[in-house]
């Protein structure tokens, strides 16, 4: 066991702790300000961006097939020198060693047609997006720089104009003005700013809502810097990706427009070779080679700007990626992964455990890996524990320590990465390890539920919260769904909820009520064992105070049995019997609550407590564990006195001035 | 209800957007291609035939808030004056004559593109890693990337020309005159075939790339954690928590790729000589017919934003939490 | 281990010798508007707040959520424009000086630390960038040499190895984060920080580090810090004074330690009784608890409603002791309490 400071930079977090909730990926239609539902990731630093980019198989494959077409582009006067419009004898020839991709009604030499086309069709296409992407991006910085009335204007004006159906108005447009490329450009541009400036803007507005744009105007900066040096940098990611939209809307639109006659079709490209070829009857007399090249091009330039494309929306959000191995529970949701549940391999000597009984859960040395494509992290470690009938017991740690990891193991609700990789879980002497699907299944809920975190997000939005508890009733057992609503009602009252109630959606309760609806639906089936996860860290003291005090209800009413997950050590002692202290996968310490909070010996629990100062007594100093203070290699628990286990450890040797009393 | 109002108002915002762009194209592009179309066609019209279209694009020295005021007029009663490729038919009747096949193809298309894009995106997200997931969509968007006007030819050429299992053109077979007969629903049903199929096989990528993207990140939401705690059966979860959640933004942008799809469908129709509004609106600009093309930009706009519309009212039932506010 | 370093009493002794406060708040007054673009719906998230921050003093002001604490927080560093209301800082009434924007020279001032230390620091930049541009903003250093030396001061005042000016954001944990954050703040040499909810987004562990430093700025640079916080035991760790906060008014002010060994105004027992303490002795009445929440949360927007009295008759701000005062028709002084309250009846700030 040693303590070690580490001075260089260090992530805090293990990949487990989810750390920070995913942005909610609904589009709200009331509000216009919610981000796209596309990228949902934040912005990355630009250096990892484009190195992750660069990784991605997509956009290799996108960036090879463009260089392909810029060589194309700027080799086209060596690969076919001939005049693509010169009008031979030679009509309608078929592919031949003269004329490679054989030759137009008119004799034209189709692969020279395909060659120069590309000169116009690509210039148009970037000219279109770089225009396009420009107008959002305006759009999106003025939105957010003047904001309120500006911004409703633009809005409204951005959604109008993306409402508007785009071929009929470019149809209209280009009908009107004189036909040319330039009409082409202009007309583009037009119909598709609209939508690269809706994406831009709500991205815009959500960055500008950042704290870091309110902490560069306290410190002092004029809106130019936050606009251009704060806002746009974060912005890349996004415009990058808008810009690849809008050049495909652009070199695709341009093809319609020119397929229809519509542009100018004295110039060569992709458009109208396939304008000339339908003219011309060539698909009639057979002469598939005179469209097939140009469509190609086309559609070999889009494929590769939306592979490029789909690349940053993986980067910047890499749950997008296709998991590589499919091994057994890679696939979402489903039966919770484990790959070895040899149960009793290595058995730790030191267990936290407090009494003779029959436990009601026995784990034992559990292990959960997170096994990433590059690194192996471990989740929990080694990690031994009972609970006993109606025993409340605690687990406590920071974010990311691995105490969710352990909750989820237990009822196998782990995902990939995560997975089980050694230990046993027992439920009243079951196997939980070893349960096959349907067993699984019913084993859940019915003997062990779980109240979650976040009670806003554990609610399905669009369910009744009587519909969500009904569920359970109706899956577990076999009632009428009559039945189960008056089951569901009665539930209610029990958590003193009005039973009008069931007819609510969970935006319609409070934060207090919704976490009382999980707590009720938890005890539906009178569970042996509730898991509790930071059941009221969301919540303000008073209700966090009340719905404890609701659990001690249930607890006395029920009997149920209780594992108790918080970062909140006053919390915790109050409430549990026993309880443990986790750090980085393993028990640091574990005890009755009341000896914990009497004589806390290990360092890391010790700095736990002095987070929470008392609210009576003299003030006195305390400390914290200094910046970068990691513990590794964490021994196993060794019994101090009677039901109190520690961790072998030093006290820490370093003292940084965090430390010292000041004056 | 306050929010339905408030997008009807926004709706009909657009439209009248819709109808000032139409109202000044014409009198503010350069090059007065209208004057063209006059010299083409004014012999074999009446003098009230002329005053009238003169008057529709603005060749009157009537004051510009006056003719303004008079064509919005118009528009709103439905009076967009005659075709002339098609004359003396107006243009209200040209376009109600094909409108019918236009929501045929296009509905046809769109639903089947619809429900199986997103089944099939829903299926690939819930199977991470499976085929549906990883092969298909790279080969969905490269299908896609292809312009639908030269899939359309494409699929011309080889079932059509080539191998003869489907009709050249039209929406039923010549000399057949439309009639509530079986015989005739299949003989309409076969020149759909091709059509259709070449909307569906470019769009559907789209909507299963949307869909997927968002049910995977649904299925990272905490409630779908708790519907698996609870020991729901997976379809179940799949369906009513993680789904049903996923669609709502699928509703949402329903609405806004519909234009999208019109314009696919009008590049199909012409290829297939479909006899749609698409095919109509391109024999409008290439007779120079300014009165038909407008009358046709507008009624698919009109038609655009009523179905948003609808699917706004779609929305407000599907999600509780924009009923309330 | 820990020494006993109760300054309290000591520092909110001399209240009458500290001056002119650095910020003085009457009557701030802060509506936000509701609705789209017609609507000219409000809802008052501040209803005429006084507050005055002294000069080097730690202020907690602690409340729920939608309390309003934050907001105050936020029309002090100009963030957002109060509805009415006057804000003091060094005595100039800075509203009417500079009425639209807050010049450099209030930034100068006043600084603010954010709750969320991963929203704070913008990813793109490195640590170094933060700093340099508070420095070279406000002018504080003339030289390259001086501005590297000026640096590494920053890092050692907040405790960060001076390696980390090389890091971006992301390669920093939450309470490295809230440092740096600091050390931007501190570059500007600013009279006074506004702290909103600088620990409650830290792992625990390290959250009283963050305090502890906030309580070292205080005693050994003077320096003024509103602490904005919705626990009330840090606040009563680390704060000379506290004023708590609900629905938008200031409900009782006072000296930490006196006002939450016995809080005159029920919602500030019933907040403290709510605070998990197992140190103290005893638990609460269930019974005592309901009546004490139906009177305070049963009504939505003021906690003297229940009574009617607030609509017809603003309560005044009682002395309970020096420095101490609860604005509450309800109020009683009790005998013990009164005598004192009736010590320093001139010095009553209604």
């Amino acid at each position: 066991m040693s303590v070690t400071e580490s001075t260089s930079a260090s992530l805090g977090a293990a990949p487990g702790a989810g750390s920070r909730p995913a942005p909610n990926a609904h589009l709200d239609l009331a509000s216009d300000a919610t981000p796209p539902a596309g990228p949902s990731g934040g912005p990355l630093p630009r250096r990892g961006f484009v190195r992750s980019l660069l990784r991605n198989r997509k956009a290799t494959v996108g960036v090879g097939i463009l260089a392909l077409f810029a060589a194309l582009l700027l080799l086209a006067p060596l690969l076919a020198p001939s005049d693509p419009t010169l009008i031979t004898d030679a009509g309608s020839q078929p592919p031949s060693a003269e004329h490679l991709l054989g030759t137009t009604a008119k004799g034209q030499d189709v692969l020279a047609l395909t060659i120069w086309g590309a000169r116009s069709s690509l210039a148009v296409g970037f000219l279109v997006g770089l225009a396009a992407t420009l107008v959002g991006v305006t759009v999106g910085l003025a939105a957010a720089y003047f904001g309120k009335v500006t911004d409703d204007v633009l809005s409204l004006v951005t959604n109008v104009f993306l409402l508007l159906p785009g071929l009929p108005l470019l149809v209209v447009l280009a009908a009107f003005l004189p036909p040319g490329t330039g009409t082409v450009i202009v007309v583009l541009v037009v119909t598709g700013w609209a939508g690269a400036a809706r994406v831009l803007r709500s991205l815009a507005l959500s960055i500008r809502a950042k704290d870091f744009v309110a902490a560069a105007t306290v410190t002092g900066e004029g809106a130019g810097w936050v606009m251009f040096r704060e806002l746009l940098p974060n912005m890349a990611s996004i415009v990058m990706s808008t810009f690849l939209g809008t050049v495909i809307f652009g070199i695709g639109s341009q093809a319609g427009l020119e397929f229809l006659g519509l542009g100018d079709v004295s110039v060569v490209s992709w458009g109208t070779n396939l304008y000339w070829a339908s003219n011309d009857g060539a698909l009639m007399v057979g002469a598939w080679w005179a469209f097939l090249p140009s469509g190609l091009c086309i559609a070999l330039v889009a494929f590769a700007l939306s592979l490029l494309n789909y690349a940053v929306d993986e980067v910047t959000n890499p749950r997008l990626r296709v998991p590589r191995r499919r091994r057994a529970g890679v696939h979402a949701p489903g039966g919770g992964t484990v790959v070895s549940a040899a149960a009793g391999t290595a058995t730790s000597r030191a267990s936290a455990n407090g009494h003779g009984a029959t436990p009601v859960l026995e784990v034992r040395d559990l292990t959960v890996e997170y096994r990433g494509e590059n690194r192996t992290v471990v989740g929990a470690d080694r990690v031994s524990f009972t609970i006993g009938e109606g025993e409340v017991f605690g687990l406590a740690g920071e974010s990311g320590c691995g105490k969710s990891t352990v909750a989820h193991a237990i009822m196998r609700l782990l995902r990939a990465p995560a997975v089980i990789t050694g230990g046993s879980v027992r439920f009243c002497g079951r196997d939980v390890l070893a349960m096959p699907d349907d067993q699984l299944r019913s084993f859940r809920w019915r003997d062990v539920a779980m109240v979650f975190q976040s009670a806003m997000s554990s609610l399905n939005p669009v369910m009744t919260i009587g519909d969500q508890i009904v569920d359970v009733y109706t899956t577990h057992e076999r009632v009428s769904r009559r039945e189960a609503l008056r089951r569901a009602a009665d539930l209610l009252e029990l958590v003193k909820i009005d039973r009008s109630r069931l007819r609510a959606y969970p935006h319609q309760l409070s934060g207090g009520m919704r976490q009382r609806v999980v707590i009720a639906m938890a005890v539906a089936l009178r569970p042996r064992l509730l898991i509790m996860d930071e059941p009221t860290t969301a919540l303000d003291v008073v209700v966090q105070q009340e719905i404890m005090a609701q659990i001690a209800d249930l607890r006395r009413e029920l009997g149920f049995a209780v594992l108790f997950i918080t970062h909140d050590m006053s919390l915790m002692i109050e409430l549990s019997d026993r309880m443990a202290v986790m750090y980085g996968g393993r028990f640091v310490e574990s005890a009755p609550a009341a000896t914990i909070l009497a004589e806390p010996r290990h360092p890391y629990t010790r700095a736990l407590m002095n987070a929470f100062p008392p609210l009576t007594g003299p003030r006195t100093e305390l400390r914290g564990l200094a910046e970068g203070v990691r513990f590794t290699d964490i021994g196993d628990l060794v019994e101090v006195a009677g039901g109190h286990w520690v961790a072998p450890h030093d006290e820490p040797h370093d003292a940084p001035r965090d430390q010292e009393v000041p004056a | 209800m306050q929010f339905v109002l408030r997008r009807l108002g926004f709706y009909l915002l657009a439209f009248w957007v819709s109808v000032t762009l139409n109202f000044l194209l014409p009198r503010f592009m350069p090059g007065d291609p209208v004057s063209r179309m006059f010299a083409r066609s004014q012999s074999r019209m009446t003098p009230e035939q002329i005053t009238q279209l003169r008057q529709l694009f603005g060749l009157d020295d009537r004051p510009l808030w006056r003719q303004y005021v008079d064509y919005l007029g118009n528009v709103v009663t439905g009076d967009m004056g005659v075709s002339i490729s098609r004359f003396p038919t107006p243009v209200v009747e040209v376009i109600a004559g094909q409108i019918g096949w236009t929501v045929l193809l296009g509905g046809t298309a769109l639903l089947i593109a619809v429900v199986v894009g997103n089944l099939l995106g829903i299926l690939a997200a819930w199977r991470r890693g499976g085929f549906l997931d990883s092969m298909m969509p790279p080969f969905l968007v490269f299908v896609g990337s292809f312009p639908y006007f030269w899939l359309a030819m494409g699929a011309l050429y080889l079932f059509g020309v080539s191998l003869g299992w489907f009709p050249l053109r039209h929406a039923f077979s010549a000399g057949t005159s439309p009639a509530w007969t079986g015989e005739f629903a299949s003989d309409v049903a076969l020149h759909l075939v091709l059509p259709a199929v070449t909307i569906v096989v470019v769009s559907i990528g789209g909507w299963m790339l949307a869909m997927r993207n968002t049910m995977i990140a649904t299925n990272a939401e905490d409630y779908i954690v708790m519907a698996e705690a609870k020991g729901l059966r997976p379809g179940r979860i799949m369906f009513r928590y993680a789904a049903r959640n996923a669609m709502l933004p699928a509703v949402t942008s329903f609405g806004m790729s519909l234009g999208f799809v019109v314009g696919g469908a009008l590049l199909t129709e012409v290829v297939f000589a479909y006899p749609g509004v698409g095919y109509q609106l391109l024999a409008a600009v290439q007779g120079l017919d300014y009165p038909l093309m407008q009358g046709i930009f507008l009624t698919i706009t009109a038609a655009v934003l009523l179905v948003n519309f609808l699917v706004d009212i779609v929305y407000v039932r599907l999600d509780p939490r924009v009923r309330v506010s | 281990m820990s020494a006993t370093t109760d300054h309290a009493p000591g520092r909110s002794g001399d209240v009458t010798s500290a001056g002119t406060p650095v910020v003085q708040i009457r009557g701030l007054v802060k509506d936000f508007p509701v609705g789209g673009l017609f609507s000219r719906a409000t809802f008052r998230a501040l209803g005429g707040v006084d507050l005055d921050v002294r000069r080097g003093e730690i202020l907690a002001l602690v409340g729920e959520s939608g309390s309003g604490k934050s907001t105050i927080a936020r029309c002090v560093a100009r963030l957002e424009q109060p509805t009415s209301g006057t804000l003091r800082v060094d005595g100039v009434d800075v509203l009417r000086t500079e009425p639209r924007r807050a010049s450099r020279a209030y930034r100068a001032k006043v600084q603010m630390v954010f709750q969320d230390p991963f929203g704070s620091l913008n990813p793109a930049h490195r640590v170094e960038h933060f700093l340099t541009r508070a420095l070279r903003l406000h002018r504080r250093t003339a030289s390259a040499v001086a501005l590297r030396s000026r640096l590494a001061e920053l890092m050692d005042t907040v405790d960060l190895d001076r390696a980390l000016l090389d890091a971006y954001p992301h390669e920093l944990s939450g309470g490295q984060r809230q440092r740096v954050a600091i050390a931007r703040a501190l570059a500007v040499e600013p009279e006074v920080i506004l702290a909103d909810e600088p620990t409650s987004m830290l792992d625990v562990s390290v959250r009283i580090g963050i305090l502890n430093l906030m309580r070292r700025l205080r005693d050994e640079r003077g320096i003024s810090l509103l602490y904005i916080t919705h626990d009330l035991a840090a606040a009563r760790y680390v704060a000379d004074r506290t004023t708590v906060m609900f629905a938008g008014e200031v409900v009782e002010a006072g000296e930490s330690t006196a006002l939450m060994a016995d809080p005159a105004h029920p919602y500030t027992q019933l907040l403290l009784s709510a605070v998990p303490d197992p140190q103290r002795a005893g638990t609460f009445d269930p019974a005592e608890r309901a009546a004490l929440r139906a009177q305070v949360l049963g009504a939505t927007t003021c906690p003297y409603a229940a009574d009617g009295r607030c609509r017809d008759d603003s309560p005044v701000h009682h002395a309970v002791a020096p420095g101490w005062t609860v604005r509450c028709h309800l109020y009683r002084p009790q005998t013990e309490v009164a005598r004192r309250a009736l010590d320093v009846a001139g010095t009553s700030n209604a």
